[in-house]
């Protein structure tokens, strides 16, 4: 016979235990975050200023390109990361969309704007190196306009995710995007890559030297550390902004905003 | 029940064994709303179910969780014992579905979209097209494009493509919208007609639908 | 008058796939003035180049593959909105999405559908336009085989766009903003392929490239196009 059952008046304290559980609950995962996110922030500002020092102080100037190529301790690391956080929030909004998993949503929809800041960045340091290197701002080098398709994917991804006003009808849109994007990008590089070599014949390569002295190379590595710190803290601090807005209604919401 | 003389387009036979549509601690949160949470339903063969409620309680809500199209917040809907999520659960064979758009294009005649909605069924509709449509007393609108059709004749052909279908369970989304005093005369029957047969129903509906002798049960939201 | 289900047999996958192919065509030819639109945009787009760009011959022959690439994917874009737009409000959409049969062929036939009415007459016409672009005579080979070859992967690529957005009520160009940076690849081998045969160069390997890229999204996009009308139909 239909029936139904005496509603529950708080339905926070059985579905958040359900949640953790099954996926790692927004509950736990917001304190997690919460403790880590300042930790990774502090350790970023403490690299970026180290890899600072050592790449425009210690590190020595080029035989080549004089000071010019110190932009590359920001302009490498801003386009590994540009690619990096793409391939995590595809691979999370995937977990997100095949195991109904909302955390995996959340940092999915996270990651996009910082690793669409990575990618403007690396675009502006390009030029802005392109001048000394080849006398203009922008040529269609192929990393350049590989990195310039890719923000074109972020700037999609964010705009589908800002139509969609349903959070979750959003993510699993952004999911399949994001997804089709990430099969997409080899190919975009290398269909890039083949056009270019296509046009330009012998094109400058950047980092075509076989060795890279010592001295450069150690605050490249640090600012390496210096932008996956940054990533993460920024990617948490994001993640803990979305489980409250989308876990409004359960008790352990009602208790953090009400102290 | 409707009294006049209808053409008979009956089953010959019944859908044979037991079936059950069952519902288990559904909860379905729009927004930041949770519309009805811990929501428990079951009908077997030969009973129909009517979703009652105020507009805004998740009625259509309910309905298209049943059909699959929209995922349920929390628990689960099982056709004969299998989760209708299930990878292998072939649940979309068995049941048609009316919503509030009712899946005729414009542009095309009944014969036209009720060829082209049968093909999607699981198996060839048991009854002819014109047929189906002469049961609705609409037989003479076979061959005019829908869009010349009034709302109260598409809405016919809606039903008419779900009187033809080979499927058990039939989930309507308020079927006597548009419809005048005979033409719902004409859905009671050929719901009982279906429900006699061993089918099952699961409707929402604002006019009354007097389903005769079956058992009609109701979920109120 | 009593009918019996005499048979009740399943139609074969191939049967829903030809019908759905059938009735599509069947609501194109009854508006058909709206199934010129792309058609005539295509010529339009590729008209005002030289008006742009000044008639010098040799000029236009150099632009020649990539004003009509260009035009080409700017058309396929333009009518990419109507692919699922009237199955979404007319609700023939939840009836596919509901079906017995695989969903993934019923939306193939969609898009397949969509690909002849809308990408087809562009590559036949693309004959004439070549002429009025001075293209060589020897490219028209490579011109009609990379727009027979690149068309139906963008309209595949660009079908998961148009479900993504099908539930929109202000969409704007948001469709063109998420589909157009996959377009990439295909303009660049497309373009390509004209771009060689027009200097003689070998143009085989960026057809073939292209033919790798349909064959991809030939057996990828139709489940990630099932996955995006689900939901947007959520």
């Amino acid at each position: 016979m239909a029936m139904r059952k005496p509603a529950q008046p708080t339905t926070s304290r059985s579905r958040a235990w359900r949640w953790f559980h099954r996926f790692g609950s927004p509950a736990y995962f917001y304190f997690f975050a919460g403790r880590w996110a300042p930790r990774f922030g502090h350790l970023a500002v403490a690299f970026f200023l180290a890899g600072l020092y050592f790449g425009l102080v210690v590190a020595p100037p080029d035989y080549q390109m004089g000071d010019s190529y110190r932009i590359i301790f920001i302009h490498v690391p801003s386009a590994w990361m540009s690619m990096f956080i793409y391939v995590v929030m595809a691979v999370s909004a995937g977990i997100g969309l095949v195991w109904r998993i909302k955390l995996s949503h959340a940092v999915a929809r996270s990651c996009a704007p910082v690793g669409a800041a990575f990618t403007f960045c690396a675009l502006v340091t390009g030029a802005l190196w392109g001048k000394p290197t080849w006398g203009t701002y922008w040529i269609w080098d192929a990393r350049l306009t590989s990195e310039l398709v890719l923000l074109f994917l972020y700037v999609g991804y964010m705009a589908l995710l800002a139509a969609l006003d349903d959070w979750k009808t959003g993510s699993r849109a952004g999911a399949v995007l994001a997804l089709v994007g990430l099969v997409n990008i080899p190919i975009i590089h290398y269909s890039v890559e083949w056009w270019n070599t296509l046009h330009q014949g012998a094109t400058i390569t950047k980092l075509g030297r076989p060795s890279i002295d010592i001295r450069m190379l150690v605050p490249l590595l640090i600012m390496f550390a210096a932008v996956n710190f940054y990533f993460l803290a920024a990617m948490l601090n994001r993640v803990r902004c979305e489980l409250l807005d989308q876990e409004r209604r359960t008790r352990w919401v009602q208790e953090v905003v009400n102290g | 029940m409707h009294s006049s003389p209808l053409p008979q387009a009956v089953r010959k036979t019944g859908f044979s064994g037991p079936a059950r549509l069952e519902g288990r601690e559904i909860e379905c949160i729009r927004g930041h709303a949770c519309l009805f949470s811990n929501l428990e339903f079951a009908l077997e063969s030969g009973t129909a179910l009517q979703i009652l409620g105020a507009n805004g309680t998740g009625k259509t809500s309910l309905i298209r969780i049943i059909t699959g199209l929209t995922e349920a917040d929390q628990g689960t809907i099982s056709w004969n014992q299998v989760n209708i999520r299930d990878p292998g659960a072939a649940y979309a064979g068995h049941f048609s579905y009316l919503g509030h758009r009712n899946g005729l294009n414009d542009a095309l005649t009944p014969r036209e979209n009720l060829h082209y909605l049968g093909k999607l069924e699981a198996s060839e509709p048991w009854l002819g097209i014109g047929d189906s449509l002469e049961q609705f007393e609409i037989g003479n609108c076979l061959n005019i494009p829908c869009a010349r059709l009034s709302a109260g004749q598409q809405q016919r052909v809606a039903l008419a493509r779900v009187y033809r279908s080979p499927a058990r369970l039939w989930v309507l989304d308020e079927p006597a919208t548009a419809l005048d005093a005979p033409a719902i005369g004409i859905l009671a029957e050929i719901m009982t007609r279906h429900l006699l047969a061993g089918g099952l129903i699961v409707y929402t509906s604002h006019q009354a639908i007097d389903l005769g002798p079956v058992t009609a049960r109701w979920l109120q939201l | 008058m009593v009918r019996t289900s005499a048979s009740a047999r399943k139609p074969s996958p191939w049967t829903v796939f030809r019908v759905s192919v059938t009735r599509d065509l069947a609501v194109a030819w009854r508006h058909l003035h709206e199934g010129t639109h792309p058609l005539l945009f295509f010529i339009l787009t590729v008209s005002l180049f030289p008006l742009a760009a000044g008639p010098d011959p040799v000029f236009l022959r150099q632009l020649a593959p990539g004003i009509l690439w260009i035009a080409a994917l700017l058309s396929t874009l333009l009518v990419l909105d109507s692919l699922f737009r009237t199955e979404y409000e007319d609700g023939t959409l939840e009836q596919i999405l509901t079906s017995a049969h695989p969903v993934v062929l019923i939306v193939l036939a969609k898009v397949a559908a969509h690909w002849i009415l809308s990408a087809l007459p562009l590559v036949a016409v693309s004959v004439f336009l070549g002429m009025m672009l001075n293209l060589p005579a020897h490219a028209y080979p490579a011109m009609v085989l990379s727009l027979l070859v690149g068309t139906p992967a963008m309209s595949l690529i660009g079908a998961i766009g148009a479900g993504l957005t099908v539930g929109l009520r202000r969409r704007g160009l948001l469709l063109a903003l998420i589909v157009m940076p996959l377009y990439v690849p295909i303009l660049i081998f497309g373009a390509h392929a004209v771009q060689s045969s027009i200097v003689q160069a070998n143009w085989v390997s960026p057809l073939l490239l292209l033919g790798a890229i349909l064959v991809l999204s030939l057996t990828l996009a139709p489940f990630a196009l099932v996955a995006a009308l689900k939901t947007s139909l959520h």
